[in-house]
C-alpha cells in the first residue's frame, strides 16, 4: 500500500474530542472538578496535533540518499572481497603448513614414500603438458579433414544455441511480468 | 503517487538488487521517513543523516522484507528503531530554536520544509512539546498523528503490544496537555518586567498628578 499522509480519521477524531470536551466543560459539576489536565488544554492539544503535516525533506534528498546506498554497496563489496581473499590466504597457508608437516612426518617414517609421492606429483604436473600437446596435434590435423571441420562447426553451433536459449529463459520471467501488468 | 502494483514491482526488483527500483521506493518514502526522523531527532541535519542511513539499511536488508506486510510499516519500523538507537547513543541532539538563526531553522530555506500553513510559532510549540516526551512516547505520538497509523500498526512498528501503545499514547497526550496548560497559565501571568514597568508608569502618573 503506498504511503498516505494523515487522513480524515485523525482530524475527525480531533473534532469529536473537541466536541466532547466542549460539552463536558459546559456541565458545571464536571468543569468544577480539579483535573490535572484541563479539558481546554486537551482540546487545544488535539487541535494542534490535527493541524500538523509531514515535513518535506530538503531538495535532492533522494539523490543523496541513493549516492549513500551506492557507496555502502561498494564498501560492502570491497569488504566481501577482502574477507574472501583473507580466507583464501589462510586456507593456502594452512594447506602449505599441513603438507610440510605431513612430508616431514613421512620422510622420518619412510623416505621411500616421499620419493614415490614426488614421482606421482611430477607425473600429475606432466598431464597439462600432454593435453596441450594433444590439442596442438588436433588443431594441426583439422584443416586437412573436412569431416573434422564439420564436427567442430557443429559443436560451436550447439554451444552458441545453448547459450542463446539459456539467455532467453533467464529474461523470460521479467518479460512475462511486464506483459501481465500491461 | 505510485500504485500498489508499481510499489510491489519495485520491492520485488529491489530485493533482486535493482538499484533503480529501490530509487523509486526512496522517492516514494522520503517524506515520511525524513519527517519521522526530523520529529524524533529535532533538527534537520541529524534528520537527513538518519533518513539516509534508514534507506541504506532498508536496501541492505531488502531480502528480509516480508511482502505480506505493508512496505510503509516496514520502513517506518527501521526508521523508528534507528532513531531511538541514535537518541540513546546520544547522537541525536535536541537543538533549541534559540540556538539557531532563523534562516538556519529550516533545511535549505526554499522551499520551506513544513507546509506553508504551519507557522513557526506552532512549529516551535510542537517541537518543544515533543522534546518533553521520552523517546518511546514521542514515537507513538508521531506515528499516530503524523503518519496516521492504527494502534495495531504502531504496535508492529515499535515491536510492542497494542495495550502498551494505548498506554504510551495516553501518557504522552497527558504530558503534552499539561505542558500546554502550564504555558497558558504562564502566559496569563504578567511578566516581572511588565510589572516593574507598570509600577513605574503608575509612579509617573502619580508624580504628574501631584
Amino acid at each position: 500500500m503506498p504511503y498516505i499522509g494523515p487522513s480524515e480519521t485523525v482530524q475527525e477524531s480531533a473534532r469529536r474530542t473537541r466536541r466532547l470536551y466542549g460539552r463536558s466543560t459546559s456541565v458545571r459539576p464536571v468543569s468544577a472538578e480539579s483535573l490535572g489536565v484541563t479539558a481546554e488544554s486537551a482540546a487545544e492539544l488535539d487541535t494542534l496535533l490535527a493541524s500538523v503535516t509531514l515535513v518535506d525533506p530538503p531538495p535532492s534528498f533522494a539523490i543523496r540518499a541513493m549516492a549513500r546506498v551506492e557507496q555502502s554497496r561498494r564498501r560492502m563489496r570491497a569488504l566481501r572481497i577482502i574477507r574472501i581473499g583473507l580466507a583464501l590466504v589462510v586456507l593456502a597457508a594452512g594447506l602449505a603448513a599441513g603438507t610440510g608437516m605431513l612430508v616431514t612426518a613421512l620422510r622420518s617414517a619412510d623416505p621411500q614414500i616421499v620419493n614415490g609421492l614426488a614421482r606421482i606429483l611430477s607425473q600429475l604436473a606432466a598431464i597439462p603438458g600432454a593435453v596441450l600437446l594433444a590439442i596442438r596435434v588436433i588443431v594441426r590435423t583439422l584443416p586437412g579433414h573436412p569431416t573434422a571441420l564439420l564436427a567442430a562447426w557443429a559443436a560451436v553451433a550447439i554451444l552458441v544455441g545453448g547459450l542463446w536459449i539459456k539467455a532467453l529463459a533467464a529474461a523470460q520471467p521479467d518479460g512475462l511480468r511486464i506483459r501481465q501488468r500491461a | 503517487m505510485a500504485s500498489v502494483d508499481d510499489e510491489r514491482l519495485w520491492v520485488l526488483r529491489a530485493q533482486q538488487g535493482d538499484q533503480e527500483a529501490f530509487a523509486n521506493l526512496v522517492e516514494a518514502y522520503q517524506r515520511p521517513v525524513y519527517s519521522l526522523a526530523y520529529r524524533m531527532l529535532g533538527n534537520p541535519s541529524d534528520a537527513e543523516d538518519a533518513a539516509q542511513e534508514v534507506f541504506v539499511r532498508a536496501f541492505t536488508h531488502m531480502e528480509s522484507y516480508d511482502a505480506t506486510r505493508k512496505f510503509s510499516s516496514w520502513i517506518l519500523s527501521i526508521a523508528s528503531h534507528y532513531c531511538i538507537d541514535r537518541l540513546r547513543r546520544g547522537h541525536g541532539r535536541q537543538v533549541s530554536l534559540d540556538d539557531m538563526e532563523p534562516d538556519r531553522w529550516l533545511p535549505d530555506t526554499a522551499p520551506a520544509p513544513e507546509s506553508e500553513a504551519m507557522d513557526r510559532d506552532r512549529e516551535e510549540q510542537i517541537r518543544r512539546l515533543l522534546a518533553l516526551l521520552p523517546e518511546q512516547h514521542r514515537l507513538v505520538i508521531i506515528l499516530r498523528y503524523w503518519h496516521d497509523l492504527s494502534y495495531e500498526e504502531i504496535a508492529q512498528v515499535t515491536s510492542t503490544t497494542e495495550s502498551a501503545v494505548k498506554s504510551r499514547l495516553h501518557r504522552a497526550r497527558e504530558a503534552m496537555a499539561e505542558a500546554l496548560a502550564a504555558d497558558r497559565e504562564a502566559a496569563a501571568l504578567p511578566r516581572a518586567e511588565d510589572q516593574v514597568l507598570a509600577e513605574r508608569n503608575r509612579s509617573h502618573a502619580l508624580y504628574r498628578a501631584i
